[in-house]
């Protein structure tokens, strides 16, 4: 049985990485990797996780995470009790996450997916968030997410989400 | 004696007066001030004496439309009490008003941020009517399609506002035909030009005079519009009752992960702890 050494390791988005090389077949997506992240990055409002192959500069995958807040003026009161500010229910976004076309098939979504949820709920310790939401671009997106288990809003079928209650159970 | 004595001896005596006179209106109407300004000046004195002043009685919810506000700026109201008057927003906030609404169960929805809206102001021009008037007219029409009890409100709202200032107004509408009206005002210190091509300049003062608004105040709030709605947009994630539901049953019932994300789970724990 041969075992290929897993070459991926996540870091955060900086400098030395080679964006201008990412390609995921997705025009937007490349795009957006390519010159609107390092923006966001700087006006704070998302934060960008990439999988590099190890000792290198090349970018074989990335995920963006954002905190998002979902407006709710009626909650139930069991809710309720647990906020601070009962008419928002804190949230984590992970807006974006896409696989170099050169590194698809190897499970690496699920794993930027699953790195992303167990980040989200280090997070949720400390800055407080319910749920991670994702906002899938199509439906094949959307079916990447439901397979690992993402629950579509019935009125906004591309965009789903897991509760963090189920992210905690996950083994860690 | 010094110019800050001065201002101080003045707000004294508005205070006091209206203390002897037991009358916050007529305190104000002697000494030529707005009650917006009375509570302003007993910011210390605490305003839960100013909301009781209000008369606060009974309840009924209704909710005021876009269309009844004249179909622009005042754009949400939540309301459902009965009461008379006007709060003077100033040193509580709008948000402090709010709460204090709420501590007394008088206010139940507020949708959402409050919108900035153009004082209905300087009612009534003498003179010959000019442009403007009808929107002004059609404006103070919806919003005083009851009279207001009191003349308290009138005069807050004839008070003129200057054009460096930008005042925030919210009014609470009531069952009875009482309103509260809330006015934040901000000065207009910052400034940026804009170059406009003959053609822009054109379409949007065509605009704005349609609306007998200045060019300014017609590019302003309509921009502010949209960036507002571009940064709400952006930070919250808005959904329908129906999305609602299924995500607080959710929340409150979580599911176990399933069975592809619990083995996704663990690879990532394997290939990162190796």
């Amino acid at each position: 049985m041969t075992v290929r050494r897993w070459p991926y390791a996540i870091e955060r988005l900086a400098r030395h990485h080679d964006r201008e090389a990412f390609s995921c077949g997705t025009p937007d997506l490349d795009r957006y990797f390519r010159e609107l992240v390092g923006q966001e990055e700087r006006k704070r409002v998302t934060v960008a996780y990439v999988a590099v192959v190890s000792g290198s500069a090349t970018v074989a995958g990335f995920y963006t995470l954002a905190a998002r807040t979902i407006p709710y003026p009626d909650l139930p009161a069991e809710l309720k009790r647990r906020l601070p500010r009962y008419e928002v229910i804190p949230a984590t976004l992970i807006g974006r996450l896409a696989v170099d076309t050169n590194h698809q098939g190897r499970g690496l979504g699920g794993f930027l997916l699953v790195d992303a949820l167990k980040r989200s709920l280090a997070e949720s310790e400390r800055v407080g968030s319910w749920a991670v939401v994702v906002d899938a671009k199509d439906d094949t997106g959307s079916s990447f997410y439901r397979k690992f288990g993402f629950i579509p809003f019935p009125d906004k079928p591309l965009r789903l989400f897991l509760p963090m209650q189920t992210i905690a159970k996950l083994p860690n | 004696m010094s110019k800050d004595q001065k201002i101080i001896k003045v707000k004294v005596g508005l205070l006091e007066l209206a203390k002897q006179l037991g009358n916050v209106s007529q305190a104000c109407k002697v000494m030529g001030y707005s009650r917006d300004s009375f509570y302003r000046f007993n910011a210390d004195s605490g305003h839960e004496q100013a909301l009781d002043e209000l008369a606060l009685s009974h309840r009924e919810a209704r909710e005021v439309t876009d269309d009844e506000l004249g179909g622009r700026n005042v754009r949400r109201l939540g309301t459902e009490c009965r009461f008379e008057g006007t709060i003077g927003v100033r040193p509580l906030g709008i948000d402090g008003v709010r709460r204090l609404l709420h501590s007394r169960e008088l206010f139940v929805r507020h949708t959402g941020e409050l919108a900035d809206a153009r004082k209905v102001r300087g009612s009534r021009r003498a003179g010959p009517p000019g442009r403007g008037d009808a929107r002004r007219a059609r404006q103070e029409g919806s919003l005083r399609s009851r009279p207001p009890p009191g003349g308290q409100p009138e005069e807050l709202r004839r008070k003129r506002v200057g054009h460096r200032t930008l005042t925030r107004t919210v009014i609470f509408r009531t069952e009875g035909g009482g309103e509260v009206t809330m006015t934040r005002s901000s000065p207009r210190e910052e400034r940026f030009d804009v170059r406009t091509t003959r053609e822009q300049k054109k379409l949007l003062k065509r605009a704005a005079d349609l609306q007998g608004r200045s060019l300014t105040d017609f590019v302003l709030t309509s921009a502010q519009e949209v960036a507002r709605r571009t940064i709400a947009e952006h930070t919250i994630l808005e959904l329908s009752e129906r999305d609602r539901k299924v995500f607080v049953a959710s929340l409150l019932s979580p599911p176990a992960p399933n069975a592809r994300l619990v083995r996704a789970a663990e690879r990532h724990k394997r290939l990162t702890t190796e």
